[in-house]
């Protein structure tokens, strides 16, 4: 829940948009968030980065990136795909993504969160017609967020270093490494077997790529302020120390 | 008696009394931050056809290499199928044509019937490095000549894919103040012949406002500027404490946030101090760097250099310290005998006094409560534009613009020429 006032402060701020926001859940991976000292975050730009010079290199092939072939392929998308269809899309990959949360909530011994999360991929991939519909979320029941980066904070993992990734954006070593496994134990993990379209990863994860792209308001230079680099770099640890901070949900 | 009667009819009609004017926040800084991000109008769609342009504005020189993404100045064009009137939208300080605020307008204004042009304020990043003049904003002649030649530019882009009747044109803050600038230019170079030319929450002296905006950080954050990390965090915990539960942002979600009182007014102050003070940090930057003045950039950063240290060094500086530091020296190094007050006039709107006394196409609307004014400023206003203009009771700084009553009397004014309240 905290997120919202970080973009409420957001939209003041930087006058962005939350309308697209508010109707879609972002994954975290690709939105900004992290964690550090308490002490230096009153400088805004007193984050942790001793890489830099290859963060600012790696952010500037992620804009280029995103300008000549994300955005113009999320464009086609939207164009080609009636909006059902790709709310459709939508809602089946974040029925996908519940196996993830489910796992690392277990890991976390979130008994309540855990509960909700298998609940809710049961019902949206019976009735909700392998996840296309999101049922679950009409019966109140509200989709969860727990990754592997949240899961090693709750053992005492620091966030390291900020890293910024290619493709996916702001991170820190920590939910990098999250996502590597994240990434990796979801090629494996199939517990109610109807993911069988899954298995063919390699289809369908361009399909994914350009969903989480849609789904996801930022632009590369889209504040126009010189200083977006450090600005983002801040948002990203707050948000995220947010997140790890009360182990409580954190929705878009 | 008759002619009392009439007269007071007239007075009254043009004044709201507060009991008739049903806008949701009574608290000024409440009613900025609301209005900023909430639509208070009925029916108006959600998004309207849009498309944004890129165009070189002559003369264009090459961004540098650290703005790389700054290739072009940008806005944008929602059309009307057919024939249709255009209106000119120009943004508050700083803020870019995709902001809220201006599609907000867009929306509103593209449902009432009109091509819409979505212009960003001569302190906005973009147009600061891609289309301003001299690159040291500040003086309102200067700007809104910049501002008339993009609005060109960006017209003549677009001339073949529109037919326009007539031109209109508004903005709001100092957009607001530059619109009545703009107009004047328009008078002699005659090339768009506005019909009609509103106003909206105008800026009478920038630097007064500035000042004003300046201070709401300073003052209200503990520790002033320094302490704007702590201050964040501090807001976030206390809302934190407030509320439990999952709840999805919508419009809704912060109209509801601000409705239960969940931040002191200091609170409020402050943060809409932080978001002028953003745009006063990038401000100071860049005029530093393209003029290169080396206030704070003490040399030419290479692309992927760490901008770190000019931010620290930069401090948070404001917008009078950007006026002080940069703007005032630019300006007496090229003019002899230039003195400061002499800046401060040519950023106030009494510099073009006879021209707004005598323009009928002009209106104006502003509130009471109104934050960048000072009571000189607003009484300047209410003289100025007797009997053409509504003074409202509530709305802090722009925060009624969206609002229904604001909105009906907005498009009733660019369609009859009329500004009164719809009684």
């Amino acid at each position: 829940m905290k997120n919202k006032y970080l973009l409420i402060i957001l939209l003041i701020v930087f006058g962005v948009s939350c309308s697209s926001l508010s109707n879609r859940d972002t994954p975290i991976e690709e939105k900004s968030i992290l964690e550090t000292d308490m002490e230096e975050t009153t400088d805004l730009v007193g984050v942790y980065d001793p890489w830099e010079p290859f963060n600012r290199r790696m952010y500037y092939f992620n804009a280029k990136l995103d300008k000549y072939v994300l955005l113009p392929t999320v464009r086609a998308y939207q164009t080609v795909t009636p909006d059902p269809v790709e709310k459709g899309v939508h809602n089946f990959f974040k029925n996908l993504g519940e196996v993830k949360t489910f796992t690392n909530s277990v890991l976390q011994g979130e008994g309540k969160k855990s509960l909700i999360t298998f609940n809710r991929f049961a019902i949206n991939s019976t009735f909700g017609v392998f996840g296309i519909f999101d049922v679950a979320t009409k019966v109140g029941l509200r989709r969860q967020k727990e990754d592997f980066g949240l899961t090693l904070a709750k053992y005492g993992v620091g966030n390291g270093p900020y890293l910024v990734l290619p493709v996916f954006g702001p991170s820190n070593l920590r939910d990098a490494t999250g996502l590597g496994v994240d990434t990796v134990f979801r090629s494996y993990a199939d517990p109610l077997e109807i993911a069988d379209a899954s298995q063919s990863d390699l289809e369908i994860m361009p399909l994914n790529g350009i969903d989480t792209r849609a789904s996801l308001d930022f632009r590369y230079h889209g504040t126009g302020s010189p200083f977006e680099y450090e600005i983002v770099r801040y948002l990203y640890f707050k948000l995220r120390e947010l997140e790890v901070g009360d182990g409580r949900d954190i929705k878009y | 008696m008759k002619k009392i009667l009439i007269l007071l009819l007239l007075v009254s009609s043009l004044c709201f009394a507060l009991e008739d004017y049903n806008f949701p926040a009574r608290d000024p800084y409440k009613a900025t931050i609301l209005g900023s991000s909430t639509m208070l109008t009925e029916g108006v769609s959600e998004k309207v056809p849009s498309r944004s342009y890129s165009i070189k504005v002559p003369p264009f020189t090459k961004p540098h290499k650290t703005l790389w993404y700054q290739d072009s100045f940008k806005f944008s064009l929602s059309k009307q199928k057919g024939e249709a009137p255009l209106i000119f939208v120009v943004a508050g300080t700083g803020t870019g044509y995709e902001s809220w605020k201006m599609k907000a307008f867009e929306r509103i204004f593209y449902d009432a019937g009109y091509h819409v042009i979505l212009i960003s304020s001569p302190f906005n990043s973009n147009f600061l490095v891609t289309a301003s003049n001299v690159k040291v904003p500040g003086l309102l002649f200067n700007d809104s000549h910049d501002i008339y030649r993009v609005m060109k530019a960006a017209y003549k882009r677009v001339e073949d894919k529109i037919q326009v009747s007539d031109f209109y044109l508004t903005g709001y803050s100092m957009g607001g103040t530059q619109a009545a600038y703009v107009s004047l230019i328009d008078e002699t170079e005659k090339f768009f012949h506005f019909k009609r030319v509103l106003m909206i929450n105008p800026a009478v002296n920038l630097y007064d406002s500035a000042k004003i905006l300046d201070n709401m950080l300073d003052d209200n954050i503990p520790g002033g500027r320094d302490q704007v990390g702590g201050f964040i965090e501090n807001i976030l915990q206390e809302i934190i404490k407030h509320f439990d539960g999952d709840v999805e942002i919508s419009e809704e979600t912060i109209y509801q946030i601000f409705k239960d009182d969940l931040l002191t007014q200091e609170e409020m102050a402050a943060l809409i101090g932080l978001a002028f003070r953003l745009i006063s940090i990038d401000i100071n930057y860049l005029t530093d760097m393209l003029n290169q003045k080396g206030i704070y950039v003490d040399h030419e950063p290479k692309k992927f250099e760490s901008m770190t240290p000019v931010w620290r060094r930069i401090n948070g500086a404001s917008f009078s310290e950007y006026i002080e530091r940069i703007a005032f020296p630019h300006y007496r190094d090229i003019y002899p005998e230039f003195t400061f007050d002499d800046l401060v006039e040519m950023a106030d709107l009494h510099e073009i006094e006879s021209y707004l006394r005598s323009s009928k196409k002009i209106a104006m609307v502003t509130n009471e409560d109104e934050l960048i004014l000072t009571p000189e400023n607003l009484e300047f206003l209410r003289e100025t534009f007797e009997g053409r203009s509504i003074i409202y009771p509530l709305g802090g700084h722009c925060g009624n613009m969206y609002f229904e009553t604001n909105v009906k009397n907005m498009l009733k004014f660019f369609e009859e020429g009329v500004l009164t309240d719809e009684k």
